[in-house]
């Protein structure tokens, strides 16, 4: 888990908030509320969640609880493991 | 009595008290529903809290809060004590808001209380208002000197009510200054030929500082109808899920809207049940049109079109002439008049492409503080679209381009000059030209086109930091372009176009 946290947050840090400051990216801050994603950010978080962890997001699943924060991410990729 | 928004929201407070008048579908359910009597309560709050704040006629006032509950009842307040409002958008950084302060001279900012906030901002006052939930003290309105049955009944006709600014450059901004006459003229329109009533319920995603939005929240306070506050365009699956509710009777999206419903959604596999749903934002492709029309056909699409100096709407194509007219963005909305002129101004026959031009009691006073660009676009009271266009034998106006350099990105409109302004700050810059560029999910979306100083490194990454930390996130660049020089005329305007042709270094 140490690793895919690792993996989303490079992501997010590299790709949106453009810095190497994990100080930048706390792991409950709301990617909607903070405005660090957008519509078209979102769809490519849901990317790399197929990419990497070979996650399908079904349409029903493309809620905020279930990709609003590394947190959020973290528990959605677990939920959706356990589920294979 | 003078009828105005303020007084059409205090007489609905009491004619449908109980109705609801916002739902804020983010809110748990038990306490997302603010009946019209509630947000007349609240705005009557807000109202004293104002007042007590030394809120006066004419003194102009930023509301700097996304779509909420408070977010009306603050301007409803503002309003009722004639306050001049300017709206923007939630997430503005500080350099954004002091342009508007120093364009305005706004010297009150609202915004909504958050814990964390880290930006403090010491050039203008600010009032963070409660949650609409938190206890606002039960004495409040002991020293209340507002005359309760009056609300509304001083503000004239010609008040200036809104300034929404369409470009936020500090060269030259541009401040569309609507009176309280310009924004009541549009919403009676719009209730009439959406054939509005209290029976309404409209999903709305479109932001409220923004000219669309505007005109959708009020134009449903003035017909009683519900404005129920979507979930962002984020998460579009939630959008098509929440349509889906049976007290929804209509939507309101620009292309992109659609596009994504159409695309990433179940809309299609799950297709709402509505009265009605309007376009408007840029052209639809006939495809898409045809695509809603198959999916809804019991629900009357409206395609329109507008703009921000003309309050908001300026034409809709009644949905029985859909498919007839194809193409077509309709005829005049109620009270408005549309004609076509030659670059010399001269009134063209149908069927001749000119410039398109409107007048009506929509229309703006001008841009706020900046007569010479009022000049160019408001002649003898018509209103110079910048659009291009010819009118049909039966009226109907179809549109062929746009003259503005403005980007379209989702439900947003961009200025790239505010954009250019910012990133020519940055040391490493000899030139930048921002322009949109075709996006099959956005419309379009932002590019930044760069040329490096002498002796400097590119940095992609720096550049973006510097935009994310001084720019709401819809005005951010998704793209950035090196280039060895800007392609200009021999006059030393950059030809724009030309961009995209350009190969990067």
């Amino acid at each position: 888990m140490e690793n895919k946290k690792s993996i989303l947050r490079k992501f997010i840090l590299e790709n949106y908030l453009y810095t190497e400051d994990e100080s930048a990216l706390k792991d409950d801050d709301s990617f909607l509320d903070s405005g660090i994603l957008d519509s078209m950010g979102i769809l490519e978080v849901i990317d790399l969640l197929n990419e990497a962890f070979s996650i399908e997001v079904e349409d029903d699943e493309m809620i905020p609880d279930n990709l609003d924060s590394i947190n959020d991410l973290l528990a959605f990729i677990k939920k959706k493991s356990l589920a294979k | 009595m003078n009828m105005n928004l303020v007084s059409a929201l205090f007489k609905n407070s009491i004619s449908f008290s109980n109705r609801p008048a916002i739902i804020d579908s983010s809110l748990p359910k038990e306490k997302n529903t603010f009946s019209f009597a509630e947000l007349a309560k609240l705005t009557k709050e807000y109202i004293y809290i104002f007042q007590s704040r030394g809120f006066s006629k004419n003194s102009i006032v930023i509301i700097c809060m996304d779509n909420s509950v408070e977010y009306v009842a603050a301007l409803y307040a503002c309003w009722s004590l004639r306050v001049i409002v300017v709206p923007l958008h939630g997430q503005s950084k500080p350099n954004e808001i002091w342009k508007i302060h120093k364009a305005t001279t706004a010297k009150i900012l609202i915004r909504k209380k958050e814990k964390d906030r880290s930006t403090a901002l010491n050039f203008i006052e600010t009032l963070e208002t409660e949650s609409a939930h938190d206890t606002i003290p039960k004495d409040i309105f002991n020293n209340f000197t507002f005359s309760e049955n009056k609300f509304g009944a001083d503000i004239l006709t010609n008040d200036v009510a809104l300034i929404l600014f369409t470009s936020g450059t500090t060269g030259n901004p541009k401040g569309v200054t609507l009176t309280h006459k310009n924004l009541l003229a549009n919403s009676n329109s719009i209730v009439s030929y959406l054939k509005l009533s209290e029976r309404d319920h409209i999903y709305n995603v479109l932001p409220f500082t923004y000219s669309y939005g505007n005109s959708i929240l009020h134009s449903h306070i003035l017909a009683g109808g519900c404005v129920q506050l979507g979930y962002s365009m984020m998460y579009p699956q939630q959008i098509a899920t929440g349509l889906l509710e049976e007290k929804i009777t209509g939507f309101a999206g620009v292309p992109t809207t659609f596009h994504i419903l159409l695309n990433k959604t179940s809309f299609s596999q799950r297709p709402p049940k509505l009265r009605y749903i309007t376009q408007a934002g840029g052209r639809m492709s006939m495809a898409m049109t045809s695509r809603l029309l198959t999916l809804l056909p019991n629900t009357a699409i409206f395609i329109m079109y507008g703009q921000t100096e003309a309050t908001a709407r300026l034409t809709y194509l009644p949905p029985e002439k859909l498919l007839e007219k194809a193409g077509s963005v309709g005829i005049a909305i109620p009270g408005v008049k549309i004609s076509v002129h030659s670059a010399t101004g001269q009134c063209l026959e149908p069927n001749m492409e000119g410039e398109i031009v409107a007048y009506g009691d929509n229309v703006m006073q001008g841009y706020w503080n900046n007569a010479s660009a009022t000049k160019e676009i408001l002649v003898n009271g018509w209103l110079r679209t910048g659009d291009v266009g010819h009118i049909d034998d039966d009226g109907f106006l179809f549109l062929k381009g746009r003259h503005t350099q403005m980007i379209k990105s989702g439900a947003n409109r961009i200025h790239p000059g505010e954009i250019e302004e910012l990133i020519s700050e940055i040391d490493s810059i000899a030139e930048v030209a921002v322009i949109g560029i075709p996006d099959a999910l956005l419309g379009e979306v932002i590019a930044a086109y760069l040329v490096l100083r002498e002796d400097c490194k590119r940095d992609d990454r720096a550049i973006l930091k510097y935009c994310r930390e001084n720019l709401s996130p819809h005005k951010q660049p998704k793209k950035i372009a090196w280039v060895a020089e800007l392609p200009r005329t021999s006059s030393g305007k950059i030809k724009k176009h030309l961009l995209p042709k350009i190969s990067p270094m």
